[in-house]
């Protein structure tokens, strides 16, 4: 839909009865439900199938690019043999959704007899690098004391003791800490969780307050962007923002809110994968391979016996990032940490402890 | 079709001298555009994330790429039944919600035009009429190139986002 088209169609849901736009908002969240249903079932179960069809040997293959995203984060497909969703011979585990997804899809990807499945996924990733590249003590203090970043964030933004903290108040400032690094607005916010827009401002600044750091930031990567055109990440990659002198306001905006994401999101992806470099380098000689990078996750497989030790390796290399300090210089100022689930699947994983 | 003085391409129809030309400047090309890039890499100190990372993740991807993911088809099956009851679930808290009996067709773009326009074009017509008492009665905001109501995913997407929006605004609450 064209903005023109956009506007038409607000001026025309504005004029509508209350009772008309309680009647459609019930009958979109439900369609979205049903079509969700309906997507997944094409795409993991129909997709899946004709891949099974093609390859002949129990096995689905993916295609990594990594010059697929503007980011430099990793984009993955189901590779293909002839064009055409026939000709697929894998589907994409990057656009599985993560969140309030009752169906465990991922439990038909399994281990080998004998072998265990890995998945390890890095602890809030993005503000812990939000945390170190704007330097923000509160957040930094949070991370490195261990305490939950969102728990703590909201006993900051709603004035209360953490430990006094509602479910629905955490889950909020976790949001709001997502808005910031993805540049979100009230509006954004007021819209999920049904509340005025102006009371999401509030929370939005009170967020800020608690975390000054951040502000300080987002100003400093504006100027950085207005005099270079382009943003810069602490691994030296850049994305050219040359929008950022457009005459247009929501442009300028457009450009310097992906300049702010960029800094984050692509050191967070980085990060991730000089990790995974690592490891690689250190299960030589062994049985264990890595078999996939998920968003913030890497999966691998090993044999029962392996388990242990490759468990052992993988977190030593990637919470003290020997291949990025070697390689990149980089000293964080936060700890990383990782969850690390072990089972015979992707998606039955229990967590696991040393 | 590429011809070398009138017949079809291929390499034996080439003399010996243009492709030993060909590929030398091939080769000097590649060479030139290796030297380029590199300079242009190290002017935005990019070599050694080029070096240290961009070069041995396209390694390790392939790696990846070869391996492969193993699928248990069993339980592919029983997930995908499961799939099947949400489906089912999902359709039928849309049909109660929205009051559509089960001769509407989700799928159907003419059935869907119906419920959340209110448009119908009996076969042989040209325009679209009203249909009264029936759907959702929304303006129809974008068309695809026929002229019909669009119902793709994109716009229905869009659409749903902007009712939402509208119900917010209006700090509207479900009863």
């Amino acid at each position: 839909m064209s903005n023109e088209e956009v506007n038409i169609a607000k001026s025309v849901l504005h004029n509508m009865s209350d009772d008309q736009v309680k009647a459609a908002k019930a009958f979109f969240d439900r369609f979205s439900e049903y079509k969700k249903y309906v997507k997944l079932k094409s795409t993991y179960i129909d997709g899946t199938r004709i891949a099974l069809g093609n390859t002949g040997n129990g096995k689905i293959y993916s295609s990594y690019r990594i010059d697929g995203t503007v980011t430099g984060r990793i984009s993955n497909s189901g590779a293909n043999i002839e064009r055409g969703r026939n000709g697929k011979i894998g589907v994409s585990f990057h656009t599985l959704p993560r969140e309030n997804l009752d169906v465990n899809i991922r439990d038909y990807v399994v281990a080998p007899k004998g072998h265990d499945f890995i998945t390890i996924d890095m602890k809030a990733m993005e503000l812990r690098v939000l945390a170190h590249v704007a330097n923000e003590r509160n957040m930094i203090k949070a991370f490195s004391s261990g305490v939950d970043l969102h728990s703590y964030s909201a006993g900051l933004t709603f004035k209360k003791d953490p430990k006094d903290v509602t479910k629905l108040e955490r889950q909020i400032a976790k949001e709001v800490s997502f808005l910031t690094v993805y540049g979100g607005t009230a509006f954004t916010l007021a819209a999920k969780r049904n509340i005025p827009e102006q009371r999401a401002e509030e929370i939005i600044n009170s967020w800020l307050k608690a975390f000054p750091g951040v502000s300080r930031y987002m100003d400093n990567v504006q100027e950085y962007i207005e005099q270079f055109k382009y943003a810069k990440t602490i691994f030296g990659r850049r994305r050219n923002l040359p929008n950022i002198d457009s005459p247009f306001k929501g442009v300028r905006r457009e450009a310097f809110r992906q300049g702010l994401n960029f800094t984050i999101q692509s050191a967070a992806s980085d990060i991730l994968l000089c990790g995974m470099l690592g490891v690689i380098e250190k299960l030589k000689g062994m049985e264990a391979k890595v078999v996939a990078t998920v968003h913030d996750s890497i999966e691998l497989i090993a044999p029962k016996a392996e388990t242990r030790r490759v468990v052992e390796l993988v977190k030593d290399e990637l919470e003290n990032y020997h291949y990025m300090r070697e390689n990149f210089n980089i000293e964080l100022k936060v700890p990383l940490g990782v969850d690390v689930e072990v089972g015979t699947s992707f998606g039955n994983g229990v967590e696991y402890h040393l | 079709m590429l011809t070398v003085e009138g017949k079809k391409f291929d390499w034996k129809n080439i003399p010996l001298n243009f492709c030993v030309e060909g590929n030398a400047k091939d080769t000097y090309g590649t060479a030139r555009v290796y030297h380029k890039l590199l300079q242009e890499l190290e002017e935005r100190k990019l070599g050694k994330l080029y070096d240290k990372l961009i070069a041995p993740l396209t390694m390790a991807f392939r790696d990846m790429e070869y391996e492969g993911l193993l699928i248990d088809e069993d339980k592919l099956e029983e997930l995908g039944i499961q799939l099947d009851d949400r489906i089912e679930k999902a359709e039928r808290a849309l049909r109660d919600a929205a009051d559509l009996d089960d001769e509407i067709n989700l799928n159907s773009t003419k059935d869907l035009i119906r419920i959340i326009f209110s448009l119908e074009k009996k076969d042989k017509e040209k325009e679209y009429t009203v249909v009264e008492d029936f759907g959702l009665g929304l303006y129809p905001f974008h068309f695809t190139k026929k002229g019909a109501p669009s119902t793709n995913e994109e716009t229905l997407v869009k659409v749903g986002q902007l009712v939402g929006d509208e119900y917010t605004s209006r700090g509207l609450k479900d009863e």
